[in-house]
């Protein structure tokens, strides 16, 4: 068998892998009817943009937008599609395992530069007729964005590596805005109409980063850590899964961390020490300190809080509105019972008067908070926009 | 005085597959009752009868009045998010134990176990021998009437072994009744006053050493000969 042969067939298994996954909670007509609207609804809306711009966008300058396209550049990672057997069996066949990673590394960065590529496209609307570019400076974006792929997933790759979540999110946020700094300038020489440069810029950049990761890809001591990068990449959709369904029982993916970020030297959140309380003490440590939780929580309220300012009929947005209020309160249920009864030796106390007490009591501080936390965006938002109105 | 009886007629994972069948028995106070049988005999069925995880049952389990239970599973079972010390804070919080002595017992308790130093830390960071003696920590800080326990001793090294059967005396004499299934014969043979042998889902014998040597009809034979006798005449049938 060769590499391509070893990479082709892991790569069918993955995606057959995810699919069932995704059949697993939904079936033909689930999809059929989420599906097929969902698209319908995002080609006419994505129309109505060529049409008209929307009046959210009016205001906001051309560097912002070519922001958001830089911040969105950074989804997407390198799929070395190594898994735990490689340690015994594929690494005696060097050749094999390096041919294999390679093409994992081929085949993530053609996904990611074509994803980019879809990012422009996504902006088009805007760029011709809000921000009235022609195709040659459109190009120019389309090559650099391209271009910086190679660096980002090089870059993400070197992250993932650390176990440390707060030394991660550190190093992460300090490379996103280094790199910020870099786009930007790479902006201004853009308009200054210095083209052959950036052209120049980012196959340079792109060359050297391909090159640096495929030295990275050869060392065979960072097979632990393809392990595991391949297992969360597997496992994200059922953590997609887990933060929504209330039947799965525990999260796929902990960080190695062995002592807690807060609350540590097992702090007590309230010091008086009742039934209700201990429930209470449980729910709000776990929930804070695992990522599906407090990271769906916000999830729900940022989508929420991008769909309200995106979409335009008002009647629409009341809708969304509702919509969010009943999804957040029964999400904040079913994670309360998820977690509270995840342990199987203590499921009995779920008989409990105080267990149903403390649960309406969480449930009823986490879903105003969230009212609160999506009031405050869009107040934000309304803010940002009339500043954007006043200034121009 | 009896803590605990026992009556099941049947019960699997599934409603038409029964997995045991007829097993009945009591636990007194003060008593260490050895739940014997090879892998698929039926012990967790048993176990998870007991406790009420099984849906598809026939059976009566009753505790005595106000009588309380902790189950030592197999394999540890935490909350991945909580440290040691959160766990038992949560514990005795839920179930009412004053708070200076559970702070004062669970003290006590992690420096036995010499885990006092890493209270603060979660237990699914812990080696497999330390998380086996945290689970041990958090049943017995209770001070159930009743304990059950899946294979114990898997993973303890032998000092923790040790620590473990003198713990588990104390218990005994303060009281509590012990249901310990286990493989690992010659040590349950020193330490269990009772036996229930489970071989294909039914009880196979049950009894003191000298009732099941009599069961058996094999005088002077270990308990290691008798769960042979029974498991390979099984066999054989």
């Amino acid at each position: 068998m060769s590499s391509r042969q070893i990479f082709t067939s892991r790569l069918i298994k993955g995606w057959k892998y995810q699919y069932g996954v995704i059949r697993s909670i939904a079936d033909w007509t689930i999809m059929l009817y989420l599906v097929i609207p969902f698209t319908i609804i995002s080609v006419l809306i994505y129309r109505s943009w060529w049409l008209e711009t929307p009046v959210w966008l009016e205001h906001i300058p051309l560097i912002i937008l070519y922001l958001v396209i830089y911040a969105f550049s950074w989804s997407g990672n390198i799929h070395t599609l190594v898994e735990e057997a490689d340690k015994v069996f594929l690494i005696r066949d060097r050749n094999l395992y390096y041919g294999m990673k390679k093409w994992g590394y081929a085949f993530s960065l053609i996904v990611q530069m074509f994803a980019s590529a879809m990012l422009i496209g996504l902006a088009l609307p805007f760029l011709r007729n809000l921000y009235h570019l022609d195709w040659q400076e459109i190009s120019v974006w389309l090559w650099y964005f391209i271009a910086l792929k190679p660096v980002i997933l090089y870059l993400k790759f070197q992250l993932r590596k650390i176990d440390k979540r707060l030394k991660k999110l550190g190093a992460g946020f300090l490379l996103f805005i280094l790199l910020s700094w870099v786009s930007q300038g790479i902006f201004y020489v853009w308009d200054k109409g210095a083209f052959p440069f950036i052209y120049l810029f980012g196959a340079a950049v792109a060359a050297v980063f391909i090159f640096l990761t495929l030295k990275l890809l050869i060392k065979i001591s960072a097979i632990e850590h393809e392990i595991d990068m391949g297992m969360r990449d597997r496992t994200k959709y059922i953590e997609l899964i887990f933060t929504t369904s209330y039947d799965i029982e525990k999260p796929i993916y902990m960080p190695k961390r062995s002592k807690p970020l807060l609350f540590r030297k097992s702090k007590v959140v309230f010091r008086k020490r009742t039934k209700i309380n201990g429930f209470l003490e449980l729910f709000i440590k776990i929930f804070i300190r695992n990522y599906s939780y407090i990271g769906g929580y916000f999830q729900m309220i940022s989508i929420t809080s991008a769909a309200l300012v995106i979409i335009p009929p008002y009647w629409i947005k009341a809708i969304i509105f509702v919509g969010f209020l009943i999804m957040m309160y029964s999400w904040l249920v079913a994670i309360w019972d998820r977690i509270t009864l995840s342990n199987p030796i203590h499921r009995h106390y779920r008989e409990s008067i105080s267990y149903f007490s403390a649960r309406n009591r969480a449930v009823r501080i986490l879903f105003v908070l969230a009212i609160v936390i999506l009031a405050i965006i869009m107040m934000g938002w309304i803010s940002v926009m009339s500043y954007f109105r006043g200034y121009f | 005085m009896t803590l605990l009886h026992v009556n099941i007629k049947r019960s699997g994972y599934e409603k038409e597959k029964a997995i045991i069948r007829n097993v009945s028995f009591e636990i007194g106070e003060g008593e260490l009752i050895g739940l014997i049988g090879p892998n698929g005999a039926g012990k967790s069925t048993t176990i998870k009868t007991i406790l009420g995880l099984l849906e598809n049952k026939d059976s009566e389990i009753s505790f005595r009045n106000n009588a309380t239970y902790s189950y030592i599973p197999e394999r540890p079972i935490f909350y991945d998010e909580l440290t040691l010390w959160e766990h038992l804070d949560f514990i005795s919080a839920v179930e009412g134990i004053d708070n200076k002595k559970y702070k004062c017992q669970a003290r006590e308790l992690l420096e036995r176990y010499k885990l006092a130093e890493h209270a603060h830390e979660f237990p699914r960071t812990y080696s497999k021998g330390m998380q086996q003696k945290a689970m041990l920590i958090l049943a017995m800080i209770t001070e159930p009437d009743v304990y059950i326990i899946d294979e114990p001793f898997i993973g303890l090294d032998p000092d923790a072994m040790k620590l473990f059967l003198a713990s588990i005396e104390q218990e005994q004499r303060r009281g509590a009744g012990i249901l310990m299934s286990t493989h690992v014969l010659d040590t349950a043979e020193k330490v269990c006053r009772r036996f229930l042998i489970i071989h294909n889902g039914t009880l196979q014998a049950s009894g003191t050493l000298e009732e099941i040597r009599t069961q058996c009809g094999l005088p002077n034979a270990s308990l290691y000969d008798c769960y042979h006798y029974i498991a390979d005449g099984s066999k054989d049938e």
